[in-house]
C-alpha cells in the first residue's frame, strides 16, 4: 500500500511539473512585437502628421542645432520645412522625398531618396561645402522611444549618435509661421558676448564667433556655437604634485581657466536650448559646482540695452547679460 | 515484485508522454517575413516592365546607408536623377548588349548574355564616395552582384550619360573578371608598375607606363577594368592616338593589353567587343532620343 502511494505520489508529481507550461516573458512572437512597435511609430507619424525635429549634426556638435518641420502623409511622402532653407545653395530645392520606417538597428525612421533640406548635412562634397562627411549630419534615426500620447519621439542618429527630438506641431500654428519665430527668437539676442552671471555675481563670459545670418551657413552655425569662459578656485600642487598650504595649513588656490564650446538651438518666444544640460565646475559661487542649466529665455531687461538671456531650468539664477 | 515496478515504471512514462503533449507550440500559418512598407509609384513600374521583368535586374534608389561601405558617408539619390540614371543605363548599356548579341539564329535568346552576367542590383547614390584623403570614388561593384553608381544627384545627360555608361562599363569588367578571369598572361605585361593607393600621387605619364590611366596601376583588377571599359566606350581611331602618345613602349604594352582584353571576352563570353564599341558609340550619340519625361515606355 505504501508502495503504491509512493508511486501515485510520483505520477502526480511528474504530471503537474510537465503540464506547467513554461513562462514567457512576451505574449506575442518576436516578429510580431518588431511589426506592431513599426506600425506604432507609423501611425504616429502620420496622426500626428506634422512635427517638429530638434536636429543635431555632427558627433562633436560643432554645427548648432537646427529646426526641421516634417509632414508625414500614408504614402511615405514628408514634406520639409526648413530653418536653414535661405542658405540652402539648390535654386529649386527637393523639399518632399520619401520617407519609411523599418526594422535595423531597432525600429528606424529613414529618409531614403534626396530632400535638400534634410540630406544637407549629410551630403559629403556637394554644394553645401560640405567636406568628406558632409556636415556630420544624419537621415536615418534609431526611434528610441514615444510617448504615450504620440507627444514626443525621441531618436539617435546612426552616425552621429546624437539625440533627435520630435514634437507635434501644435494645430495653430503653419510650418512657416514656426520657423519665422524660431528666426525672431534668433534675431532678437543681437550680441556676441555677454557677462556670465550666477546669482547676480558675473562669473565670466558667454561668447560666439558670429551674429544669426540666414542666408550665410558658415555665420548662421556660428551663432549657435556659444563658449563659456570663468575662472574656478583650484588648490596648488607642489612640483611632487602634493597640494600645498600656507603656514596655517590653510590651502593655497590658484585660479584656472575653464573654457567650455556649447551647442544651442533656438525655439520660438526668445527660447535658446542647449543639446544637454551644462555642468557648471567648481564653486565661483557656493555650492555652483555640478549645478546644471540647458534652458534660457531672452527677457526684457530696464533697457533694451539691458535685455538679457535667463536660465529657466536651474536651481541658481543663472543669466547671460 | 518486480511485475509491480515495471507497472509502476510503465505508468510514469505514459503521465509524462501524456503531460509533454499538453504543449501548444503550433507553427504559426503566416510568415514572419512581412510585405515591405513601400509606396509602388509610375517610376517602379517602369522599373518591373523594363528592368525587372525581362532582364531580373532591380535598379534600387531607395538608399538605405547599409547598403553602401560604411567607411563613407553617403546621401541618397534624387529621384528625377534616378529616372534619367535608369533611362541612360538602359538604353547605352543593356539595350547595346542585347544588340550585340542579336544574331539571324531565332532561337538564340539575345538577351541571355544581360540575364546571365549583368549585375543583379544595380543601387543608385546620390553622392560620390569621398575618402578622408580626397580621393573620390564614382562607382563599385559588390561581389559581381550590384554596381552602385555613385553621384546621382550630380548628373546631367548631356555631360555625364557618357561617363556613367563608362563607369558601368568598368564596373561590369569587374563582374566577368569576377566570374572568367582575365588571362594570366595579362598579368606580365606591367607587373612591378602596380602601386596601391599611391596611385593618386603618380606624376609620370601613365600612358607611358602601359596603362589607360594612373587608376589602373592602383591594382591589376583596376586596370583591367579600366582597359575593359575603354575597349568598348573609345573607336579604332581614339586608340591608334592612344598607342601614339604612349610612345613605342608604352604603346605596345597597351596593344597587348587590348588584344588580350578583345580575346578573353570573345572567348570566356562570346562576345565580339568591337562590334559592341560600335554598337554602344552609336547608342551614345543617340542618347537625344530618349523620351526622358515619359515613364510609359
Amino acid at each position: 500500500m505504501k508502495n503504491h502511494l509512493y508511486i501515485i505520489c510520483g505520477i502526480l508529481a511528474l504530471a503537474f511539473m510537465s503540464c506547467d507550461r513554461s513562462e514567457r516573458i512576451f505574449d506575442e512572437p518576436v516578429a510580431d512585437r518588431i511589426e506592431n512597435n513599426l506600425q506604432l511609430y507609423r501611425e504616429a507619424l502620420v496622426a500626428r502628421q506634422t512635427w517638429i525635429m530638434e536636429y543635431f549634426p555632427d558627433s562633436q556638435l560643432r554645427y548648432g542645432g537646427w529646426i526641421y518641420i516634417l509632414q508625414f502623409t500614408p504614402d511615405h511622402i514628408v514634406k520639409v520645412w526648413f530653418e536653414g532653407k535661405d542658405f540652402i545653395p539648390q535654386e529649386n530645392p527637393v523639399t518632399e522625398s520619401e520617407y519609411k520606417v523599418e526594422f535595423g538597428t531597432g525600429p528606424m525612421l529613414m529618409f531614403n531618396t534626396n530632400n535638400d533640406y534634410i540630406h544637407f548635412f549629410s551630403f559629403p562634397g556637394g554644394p553645401n561645402g560640405g567636406g568628406y562627411q558632409g556636415w556630420g549630419g544624419d537621415y536615418e534615426f534609431t526611434l528610441m522611444s514615444i510617448s504615450d500620447n504620440f507627444d514626443e519621439i525621441i531618436m539617435k542618429g546612426i552616425r552621429s549618435q546624437n539625440r533627435i527630438r520630435m514634437t507635434p506641431l501644435p494645430g495653430d500654428i503653419t510650418p512657416e509661421q514656426y520657423i519665422q519665430k524660431v528666426h525672431e527668437s534668433e534675431l532678437s539676442v543681437t550680441k556676441k558676448s555677454f557677462d556670465l552671471c550666477v546669482n547676480g555675481k558675473v562669473i565670466g563670459k558667454a561668447t560666439r564667433e558670429e551674429l544669426p545670418r540666414f542666408d550665410t551657413y558658415t555665420m548662421y552655425y556660428k551663432s549657435k556655437i556659444w563658449t563659456l569662459t570663468y575662472q574656478v578656485p583650484v588648490q596648488m600642487s607642489d612640483s611632487n604634485g602634493n597640494p600645498m598650504v600656507d603656514e596655517d595649513n590653510n590651502p593655497i588656490f590658484e585660479n584656472e581657466t575653464v573654457t567650455d564650446q556649447v551647442c544651442a538651438i533656438s525655439l520660438p518666444d526668445g527660447i535658446m536650448k542647449l543639446y544637454r544640460p551644462y555642468t557648471f565646475k567648481g564653486n565661483i559661487v557656493e555650492g555652483l559646482d555640478g549645478q546644471t542649466v540647458q534652458t534660457f529665455k531672452w527677457e526684457h531687461g530696464v533697457f533694451s540695452s539691458r535685455d538679457y538671456l535667463s536660465g529657466t531650468d536651474s536651481f541658481y539664477q543663472i543669466t547671460l547679460q | 515484485m518486480k511485475l509491480k515496478y515495471i507497472r509502476a515504471l510503465f505508468i510514469i512514462a505514459m503521465a509524462a508522454f501524456a503531460a509533454t503533449s499538453c504543449y501548444d507550440d503550433s507553427i504559426r500559418p503566416e510568415s514572419i517575413f512581412k510585405d515591405e512598407d513601400v509606396r509602388y509609384t509610375e517610376f517602379d513600374a517602369w522599373l518591373q516592365r523594363n528592368y525587372t521583368d525581362p532582364y531580373n535586374v532591380r535598379f534600387e534608389y531607395r538608399m538605405p546607408d547599409r547598403e553602401t561601405s560604411f567607411g563613407y558617408w553617403v546621401s541618397p539619390p534624387d529621384i528625377d536623377k534616378a529616372i534619367m540614371i535608369a533611362k541612360t543605363l538602359k538604353y547605352t548599356t543593356i539595350e547595346a548588349m542585347v544588340e550585340m548579341m542579336t544574331t539571324d539564329d531565332e532561337d538564340k535568346d539575345p538577351a541571355l548574355f544581360v540575364k546571365q552576367y549583368f549585375p543583379k542590383v544595380i543601387y543608385l547614390v546620390g553622392c560620390f564616395e569621398i575618402s578622408s584623403s580626397g580621393t573620390v570614388a564614382l562607382a563599385s561593384a559588390e561581389n559581381g552582384l550590384q554596381i552602385n553608381i555613385l553621384g546621382a544627384n550630380f548628373f546631367e545627360y548631356q555631360k555625364d550619360a557618357e561617363r556613367i555608361a563608362g563607369t558601368m562599363l568598368h564596373e561590369f569588367t569587374h563582374i566577368l573578371d569576377g566570374i572568367h578571369t582575365h588571362p594570366e598572361e595579362y598579368n606580365q605585361i606591367t607587373p612591378s608598375d602596380y602601386v596601391g593607393d599611391r596611385y593618386t600621387s603618380l606624376t609620370e605619364d601613365p600612358l607611358k607606363k602601359g596603362f589607360i590611366s594612373n587608376y589602373g596601376r592602383s591594382s591589376i583588377a583596376e586596370d583591367v577594368a579600366e582597359v575593359g571599359g575603354r575597349v568598348i566606350s573609345s573607336t579604332p581611331e581614339e586608340w591608334e592616338q592612344i598607342y601614339a602618345a604612349a610612345g613605342p613602349d608604352g604603346g605596345a604594352k597597351l596593344r597587348k593589353k587590348h588584344d588580350l582584353i578583345v580575346s578573353w571576352l570573345r572567348d570566356s563570353y562570346g562576345v565580339d567587343a568591337n562590334r559592341w564599341s560600335k554598337i554602344y558609340l552609336d547608342k551614345v550619340k543617340t542618347l537625344d532620343t530618349i523620351n526622358w519625361d515619359s515613364l510609359d515606355d
